[in-house]
């Protein structure tokens, strides 16, 4: 029982890594065109440098926890 | 397993979804409204997005003060101003402490306008003179027109406006009226036409001019004659188109443009072959003309023909030769800027002297004897600037304007009236004044989503300890325009 636990936590906790990831790669995707259509307004709401941290701890968390 | 990863996946998609109408909202502006504004007090920058008002330029000439505000040290500062979309009016609202003196007396605002010629469109915020200098003059106010009088002649703004509209004399000595943000499109020029030359001749500018000018003349007769060389210096990238406008007060009865057909490359450095132009017309009105040359600084005007005994290069002249020259003009200062060190001289100014000793420096010289000023320069290549005209010969001046209540303002003897359109600010607690200007930004250039704001205090320098500064509390820039439903009307008359 103890061992389906902990196999479910990890499958959730899996998943919620991946569609963080995801999440933050389509967040920079949409800034970017927004950024290109629009120079400055998707910088005017979001701070660059916090979404693309966020991106890139999504993908240590990704390649590290994911793939283990 | 699958039933938790679709719930997630449905949150960030709900969030990916609500951040796109989030921005479509932005990009649209429904309601027609679109605010920036910075309050300078608040400490620390903002971690999470940047300011729709970008950062004071050039930053030597802005610092932060011990209490929080936006130091203005020199003139001029400007900033990008974001907005999602153009709008149809600005009203910029500025909450300051001014520490200006009788040399620095005005403190104006404005955005970019044109950015060929580099000029901005700007508007009051605080004339000393307006505010405090003329307080124990007799003033009448009406609405943001305001008169001021040395003696109390008129009763209202309305009968001196009718007396002046309709020439009947006012003044008893020449230019005894003085103006601030006035248009004076339906008023008489300053000087009495029909004293000025009446018979036909040609005047033609000895030197050669650099980017644009602008020019009074006097037409007695119907016809127009102007023509004159143009010559392409190669040195930027931009094609170098020129166009002439005349306008008669501000109708335009002329125009023509030529366009950079020339062979030479751009950026290559190589002098085009003159250019000769030529504009004829004879159906023009005899009466008083401005002509200006649009042109950027790598087109240079030469041999200059006007068939006009009269010919005034208006606030600018940037003469272009190698030999010394010989300029009039009738304001009591100058302005002399260099951007070639070759060029770095003495120049003489009615019996004053100015050492020009640093390029892209403003330097500045007042004239020790009143009226005319004769301007002797060893060469060409520095630009002249004051609020008066310039000519090649005494007689050839002509200024129809007014005297400007700016920070060179005669009010010692020579005014006896003082009109304008002017809002005083209002005065706020602990001593900041606030004052909103409006334009219509319909024309304004906007690059990349932004405007180019400025902020203007003429004589504010770095170097010069009596210039004074401003502290800026807050700047609120608030835009209108057209609402979602009066663009749906617009595109769907019959919605």
């Amino acid at each position: 029982m103890k061992q389906n636990i902990n196999t479910i936590s990890r499958g959730q906790i899996s998943s919620l890594i991946r569609e963080a990831f995801n999440f933050f790669s389509t967040l920079l995707i949409l800034g970017a065109i927004v950024e290109f259509i629009f120079p400055g307004l998707f910088s005017l709401f979001v701070n660059a440098a916090i979404l693309v941290a966020g991106w890139l701890i999504s993908l240590a968390l990704l390649l590290i926890y994911v793939r283990r | 397993m699958a039933n938790f990863q679709q719930r997630i996946r449905l949150v960030w998609f709900t969030l990916i979804a609500l951040i796109i109408v989030f921005f479509g909202f932005q990009i649209v502006s429904p309601a027609g409204s679109w605010t920036c504004q910075q309050d300078f007090l608040e400490r620390g920058e903002n971690i999470f997005n940047r300011s729709c008002l970008g950062q004071a330029s050039p930053g030597e000439r802005v610092a932060r003060g011990p209490g929080g505000p936006l130091l203005l040290l020199a003139d001029p500062v400007y900033f990008s101003v974001f907005t999602p979309r153009a709008f149809s009016t600005a009203e910029v609202t500025i909450t300051y402490r001014t520490h200006l003196s009788s040399s620095t007396p005005i403190f104006e605002t404005g955005f970019l306008a044109d950015a060929k010629l580099w000029r901005y469109r700007l508007r009051p915020v605080y004339n000393l003179w307006l505010e405090q200098g003329l307080s124990d003059w007799n003033v009448i106010t009406e609405d943001t027109q305001l008169l001021f009088q040395k003696e109390d002649r008129f009763k209202s703004i309305s009968d001196f406006l009718n007396a002046w509209q309709t020439g009947k004399a006012i003044c008893e000595k020449v230019n005894c009226i003085g103006t601030y943000n006035v248009d004076l499109q339906d008023f008489p020029p300053s000087l009495n036409l029909s004293l000025l030359t009446q018979t036909e001749a040609n005047t033609e500018l000895p030197y050669s001019l650099r980017g644009a000018h602008q020019f009074y003349f006097y037409l007695s007769g119907n016809n127009l004659e102007i023509s004159g060389q143009l010559l392409d210096r190669n040195n930027n990238i931009e094609v170098d188109d020129a166009e002439f406008l005349i306008f008669a007060g501000m109708r335009l009865v002329a125009s023509v443009k030529i366009e950079d057909k020339r062979e030479e490359i751009e950026m290559s450095g190589e002098d085009s072959a003159p250019q000769s132009f030529r504009i004829s017309r004879s159906d023009i009105s005899p009466g008083l003309y401005r002509l200006e040359f649009r042109a950027n600084d790598d087109l240079s005007l030469s041999k200059l023909s006007v068939n006009s005994a009269y010919l005034s290069a208006i606030n600018k002249i940037w003469p272009d030769d190698a030999e010394p020259l010989r300029l009039y003009s009738d304001a009591s200062y100058l302005q002399a800027k260099a951007i070639d060190p070759a060029v770095l001289q003495d120049i003489k100014f009615g019996t004053a002297r100015l050492r020009l000793n640093e390029i892209y420096k403003q330097h500045e010289i007042k004239s020790t004897t009143p009226g005319i000023s004769a301007i002797e320069l060893a060469s060409g290549g520095v630009l002249l600037e004051n609020n008066g005209v310039f000519a090649a010969q005494i007689e050839q001046l002509i200024n129809p304007d007014y005297p400007r209540l700016d920070r060179f303002a005669p009010l010692s003897g020579q005014l006896d009236y003082v009109f304008a359109d002017y809002q005083p600010a209002q005065i706020l607690e602990d001593g900041w004044l606030q004052s909103s200007v409006v334009f219509a930004s319909g024309d304004l250039y906007r690059e990349k989503s932004n405007y180019n704001l400025i902020l203007s205090a003429p004589g504010m320098r770095l170097d010069s300890g009596a210039g004074g500064l401003i502290e800026i509390k807050e700047i609120s820039i608030k835009f209108s325009g057209k609402n979602l439903k009066d663009k749906l009307r617009e595109l769907m008359p019959n919605f």
